[in-house]
This record gives structure tokens, C-alpha cells and sequence, in this order.
């Protein structure tokens, strides 16, 4: 369906646009730009009905790629085929639409920019987008009554229903409410039993996780990794915090005495995702040097499941003498509401006091029981009355479903137990008895 | 590309009251000012026309010339102007050209039919030489597209040349034999009226249309190298930095 093999693509950069008249000017013989490679050699194959998703960093050269294959930009170099004789891409929805026209024209005026041949959608075609659009009487309306939900709708429906055999997916499909989004969900994975295959771009791992069976991983215009979708969002966070993602952390042994000596602090410090410029207060007596975050398995981790153990390992490093060190964390839903915060004093775990110069590594284990989604974090020291050193907006961590069934409702699981005693048989209701003991 | 171009000129004038009506209306607004100017306030010369016979003479070169500097500004920027359907979609560059200039032929075609009305009702007699008009006027529409053509592919590089397109077109305007005879500019002047590549065209339309003068071979040949060449030029250059020009928008 798609084959893309040794891709490349230049940007000539010119300072000013004098230089590139100078260029003109002189037949082409003086070079007045520099070159830029937005992608180096890129190479990868998509099958017909495949869910292909392609993620990276921001600036990894995605959206160039895309508009490549879209048509929108020439490559510089190598080359691609696309088997497919339609190919849509959803670059931007709703790209054609013009404001005054309503719902309705703009359909056929996008049905002509996209090359149909006129009469095309038939009848019954736009009666089934005008029924997935969901816009009632405003299809009839022009677009500038529009919301922009509402031109997402008429887009996507367009798309879906003009029979693809390649949809080229950009963020676009994360935006419109929950039941559209939900709609959208169902209609790919019928547009993909029917054949269609997807290229996806996609932030959200949920949904390259969800839909995409193969990946690629794109940094800095280059293939970082090509595979199983599940290994390459884990190569993908593996970038985000900068470090090989195959490489295991230590396990620690289980906690019986006070010292367990866990990640050394060249470990913690090899794995450190702490940010130089990431917002951060207190006075600095304790600093936090390092921190590392790993799952069960000791791999770096930004991408857990609900109920997942997360592992904190955190390098500190004392300025003058603290008699009641404190390590902790906070962690923060994405509206900024705290959901949990404490730290080894809220745990009764006593840390040793630490003299100038002293260096510690504290592991915190945090059992994530939380709803899927969005969480940051933030990593501190402190002691009885004085923050010390407060890391903020770290992450973003995310938790992703254990299954198809909520493992709880609300915010947070806490703690909850169930039990039940043994079954009366021929139960009475007490007042129903007592009033038939009063007439015996 | 016809129904693009009806498209594009109800597309241009939606959500006003009047709607295409004002395509009519600002034209003619300007004919009836050269007109009073020239045929009233300032004393005619003996060479050009007066009254109605002016009014034809006037309207001859002044109609193709709006569809020409209709065609340079609005085609030499339609790539501009259709850059958000070139960012998002592969449709080939030329095409929002020449929709671009089918519209303006639109207008043209619409013009022409004007024109002979006005040159019947001025006392010019019908005559078999206006069977030469479309071929004038098609030689006409290629050339100004091949003009848009190169215009709007620099323009994408370059974004002042739209402003300079502008003002160039206000000296080009008076340079071209429209309100005067060829003439009228003295002799040194008159050299650059003749080398300038709009003249022909214009003597062409009015030549067959108030005077029924046949267009010389040479004249001919000089329209069909003007609109051959720009085209040739245009086609050329697209072709050359057709990467470039989408790695620019």
C-alpha cells in the first residue's frame, strides 16, 4: 500500500530574501542558503487495512513527513509509492471550507478540491455525512455559524465517507467531545476492516497504542525505531527523557532493615529526568540532584497502567547538616488538582541526618491507583518546617486503563476491603415478626 | 474550470447584497469618469474621436485592460491567496492560476458582448472582421495568463511584488494606448507605447471593432509570440521551483 524508501528532505534556508534573489540572479552558480535536512533517509512499508502510527518528539521532522507523503511538499531525495489510487489526508480538517458557503456546498467543494469528479458525492453518500456530521438544520448553514467542534464534525465525516483506500491522520482527531471522538473510533476501525489503511500521527499514545499494530519512532528527522507499536512508545518516552529505554535499573531488595541500598547514585544519575530549567523553589540546604523514575521490570517510564508500582529513586545531596531530612512527592491530575502528596515523614521512615557533603539515594514506591490519564509530578526535600529543594512540573507520567472495566470510580482508589457473613434463609423483616407475635 | 471560475466570482462577492452586480458597477464607474474627463473637460484631439464614437474608442481599450490588470494582480497573488489549500493539499499550483484568469475571461467574454452592443449602438456597422475577435482575445487570455503565471510564482518568493505589481500598473495604465491614440505621447514616448506588450492587443480588439482593420501578420505574430513566450516562461519557472515554492509557503 505505502512504501517509502531512503526519503530525505532539504529546506533551503536563506537569511533574507535578497539572498535568494541573488541566487536567481546569478543563474544558480552562487549558493546563498544553507541546507537544512528535515529528514534523513526514511524507509518503512504499510499494508493494506494496517494502522501505521508515527510518533516522535516535537520538531522530529511528522508533519513533514506527512505532507510528503500527502503530496503537499517534495522529497529531496529517495522515494515512495502509494499503491493506493485515494489517498485523503486530514492534515488540517476542513482545509477546502469556505465560510460562506453551508455545510452542504462546502461537502462538493471539497468533494472538487479532492479531485472527485462532479456529481460525486452521490445523494445517498451525503445523506449518510450529513447524519455522521450530527449538525442538524446548521448543515444547511454557512460556515461561519459554525463552532469549531462543529466544523471537526462536517470535516471528518467527509473524510470517512468518501471511501479512501489511505487516510493520512494528523492530531486532528483529538479534538471535538467525547461521543464524536468515540464515533470517529468506531468508524476507523470499520474503515480498517473494509481495507483502508491509516497513517497516524499522533501525540496521544493512547490511541497509537489503541489502534496502531506498527510504529515508527522519528528523532531529529531520523527512524529512532521501527516495530511493535507497544515497544516504540516505550523508545518514544525513552527520548522524551533522553536515555535508552532497554537498558534495566537495578531491583531493590525487599525492605526489611532500615538501609536497602537501591540505585547507586551514578545509577540515578544516568536516568535523571530532572529538567535544568524546570521551575523549582526552596533554599537549597537538601538538594535533589538526580531523580529517576523506573516500573516493575526496571525500565525508564513515563507510560504506566492503573494500579502499576512507580519507582522513585531520588539522589540527594546535603549543603549543610540536616537532623530530619524529608524526601517526598506530589502528584498532579491535569487540571492541577493534587491528587496525593507525602513524603518519607508522612511514611514514619526516618532517614539518617546528614552532615555537609552527605549524599543519599531515597526510592519511593508509589502504587499508581488512579484514574487513566495525565498526571506531572513534584519531587522535594524538606524538613520539619523548611522546604528544601521543590522540583515542579515533572512528566507528564501517564497512566493508561488496566482493562476494558474500570478498576474503580473517582479520582483515586482508597483503600477498601470487603467481607460478608453467612446466609439466613426465610428472613422476616423484625416489625413484621413482632406484629404477628402481637395477634398469636 | 468554467463552474471553478463561476465558483470564484460568487465566492468573491458572497455575503455582499449587491453580489456579482458589483462586477458591473466599479468598471463602469471608471469608464464614466475617463469618459467625462476625456470627451468633455479636456478638449478632444483632432486624432481620437468625440460623443459616442469616443465612448466606443474609450471602452475598446479600457475593457481588455481591466481583465489584464485584473489578471496580474488577482492571478499573479492567486498562489498566495490559495495558500492554505496548497499547504494542506496536493492539487497541482497552476490550476489556482488559471481558475484565477478563467474568471477574468469570464468578465472578458462578458465585455466583449457589451462591447458590440455599445459599437451597434454608436452607428458601426456589423462587419465580418469581428469573426476575428475571439481569435484576439484568445491570444489575449493566454497571454495574460502566461504573465500571472510568472507573476505568481515569484510573488510566492518575493511578497513585494504584489505592492510593486501595484504600481507599476498605474504607469503601464498611461503608457498603453487606452484613453489616447498611440500617438498622443509624442515620438519618444510613442516607442515605448510600441514595445509595450499590451498595445497590440489593444489596437487589436479596437482596430477590428471600430475600424475593422484586420490585424497585420506581423501584428499577428507579435501577440502570439508575446502570449507564446510568457506562457513558455511561466511553465518553465513552475516547473523549476515547484519544490522550492511549496517549501516556501
Amino acid at each position: 500500500m505505502v512504501r517509502v524508501s531512503g526519503l530525505g528532505k532539504r529546506f533551503k534556508i536563506y537569511a533574507s530574501p535578497w539572498h535568494r534573489a541573488g541566487e536567481w540572479l546569478s543563474g544558480g552558480r552562487r549558493n546563498l542558503h544553507k541546507d537544512f535536512w528535515a529528514l534523513h533517509d526514511i524507509s518503512f512499508s504499510v499494508e493494506p487495512g494496517e494502522c501505521f502510527g508515527i510518533i516522535g518528539p516535537n520538531g522530529s521532522g511528522k508533519s513533514t513527513l506527512l505532507k510528503i507523503l500527502s503530496g503537499v511538499l517534495l522529497p529531496s531525495k529517495g522515494r515512495f509509492d502509494l499503491a493506493a489510487s485515494t489517498v485523503y489526508s486530514l492534515l488540517e480538517l476542513g482545509t477546502g471550507f469556505h465560510d460562506d458557503l453551508t455545510g452542504y456546498d462546502n461537502v462538493f467543494q471539497s468533494a472538487r478540491l479532492l479531485g472527485l469528479p462532479p456529481g460525486e458525492p452521490r445523494p445517498e453518500v451525503v445523506a449518510q455525512i450529513r447524519e455522521f456530521a450530527d449538525l442538524g438544520e446548521f448543515f444547511d448553514r454557512p460556515l461561519r455559524f459554525y463552532s469549531s467542534g462543529m466544523r471537526v464534525r462536517l470535516g471528518f465525516a467527509l473524510f470517512a465517507h468518501l471511501k479512501p483506500e489511505l487516510l493520512i491522520v494528523d492530531e486532528a482527531l483529538s479534538v471535538g467531545d467525547i461521543f464524536f471522538q468515540q464515533k470517529c473510533a468506531a468508524r476507523i476501525d470499520e474503515m480498517r476492516s473494509a481495507g483502508v489503511s491509516f497513517l497516524f500521527v499522533s501525540h496521544d499514545m493512547e490511541v497509537v497504542r489503541r489502534l496502531c499494530r506498527k510504529a515508527l519512532v522519528l528523532n531529529h528527522g531520523r527512524v529512532a525505531f521501527l516495530g511493535p507499536s507497544e515497544e516504540a512508545i516505550n523508545r518514544y518516552h525513552g527520548l522524551m527523557v533522553g536515555q535508552d529505554p532497554t537498558r534495566r535499573a537495578p531491583e531493590l531488595e525487599d525492605r526489611e532493615a532500615d538501609e536497602q541500598p537501591g540505585m547507586t547514585a551514578a545509577e540515578v544519575r544516568r536516568g535523571d529526568i530532572l529538567r535544568a530549567d524546570g521551575p523549582r523553589h526552596g533554599e537549597r540546604g537538601l538538594e535533589l540532584l538526580a531523580a529517576r523514575l523506573t516500573d516493575d521490570r526496571g525500565r525508564d517510564t513515563l507510560t504506566l497502567q492503573t494500579r502499576d508500582v512507580l519507582h522513585v529513586d531520588l539522589l540527594i545531596l546535603a549543603r549543610r547538616a540536616v537532623a530530619a531530612p524529608s524526601a517526598g512527592l506530589a502528584l498532579y491530575d491535569r487540571f492541577g488538582t493534587m491528587v496525593f502528596s507525602a513524603g518519607t515523614g508522612q511514611l514514619r521512615h526516618r532517614l539518617p541526618a546528614l552532615a555537609p557533603g552527605d549524599a543519599i539515594v531515597v526510592r519511593l514506591d508509589l502504587r499508581l491507583s488512579v484514574q487513566p490519564g495525565e498526571y506531572t509530578f513534584t519531587l522535594g526535600t524538606s524538613e520539619p518546617g523548611c522546604f528544601h529543594d521543590w522540583r515542579e512540573q515533572i512528566g507528564p507520567i501517564e497512566v493508561a486503563a488496566e482493562g476494558q472495566d474500570p478498576a474503580f470510580y473517582g479520582v483515586a482508589e482508597l483503600p477498601m476491603e470487603a467481607r460478608h457473613g453467612a446466609v439466613s434463609h426465610g428472613w422476616v423483616e423484625p416489625a413484621v415478626a413482632a406484629a404477628a407475635d402481637r395477634t398469636a | 474550470m468554467l463552474t471553478g471560475a463561476l465558483h470564484e466570482l460568487k465566492q468573491r462577492y458572497a455575503g455582499s447584497a449587491l453580489g456579482v452586480l458589483w462586477h458591473i458597477v466599479t468598471p463602469l464607474a471608471q469608464i464614466l469618469v475617463y469618459y467625462a474627463v476625456f470627451s468633455r473637460f479636456m478638449s478632444a484631439r483632432s486624432d481620437t474621436p468625440a460623443g459616442g464614437a469616443y465612448a466606443v474608442f474609450l471602452c475598446a481599450g479600457i475593457l481588455p485592460w481591466f481583465v489584464f490588470a485584473e489578471s496580474v494582480t488577482r492571478g499573479g497573488g492567486s498562489l498566495l491567496a490559495n495558500e492554505g489549500y496548497l499547504k494542506k493539499l496536493p492539487v497541482p499550483e497552476t490550476v489556482f492560476v488559471a481558475r484565477s484568469v478563467a474568471t477574468s475571461t469570464l468578465t472578458l467574454g462578458l465585455y466583449t458582448i457589451a462591447l458590440l452592443a455599445m459599437a451597434l449602438l454608436a452607428g458601426v456597422r456589423p462587419q465580418a472582421g469581428w469573426l476575428l475577435l475571439p481569435g484576439v482575445l484568445a491570444l489575449f487570455v493566454c497571454f495574460c495568463f502566461g504573465i500571472a503565471l510568472v507573476l505568481a510564482v515569484v510573488t510566492v518568493f518575493f511578497r513585494d511584488i504584489a505592492q510593486i505589481v501595484a504600481i507599476v500598473l498605474q504607469f503601464w495604465f498611461w503608457l498603453t494606448p487606452i484613453v489616447y491614440h498611440p500617438t498622443a505621447l509624442g515620438p519618444r514616448l510613442s516607442v515605448v507605447m510600441d514595445q509595450n506588450p499590451v498595445t497590440p492587443f489593444i489596437l487589436g480588439v479596437r482596430g477590428l471593432l471600430v475600424d475593422g482593420v484586420a490585424p497585420a501578420a506581423g501584428h499577428w505574430a507579435w501577440m502570439a509570440a508575446w502570449a507564446g513566450g510568457l506562457c513558455v516562461a511561466g511553465a518553465l519557472m513552475m516547473g523549476r521551483l515547484r519544490s522550492d515554492l511549496r517549501d516556501a509557503l
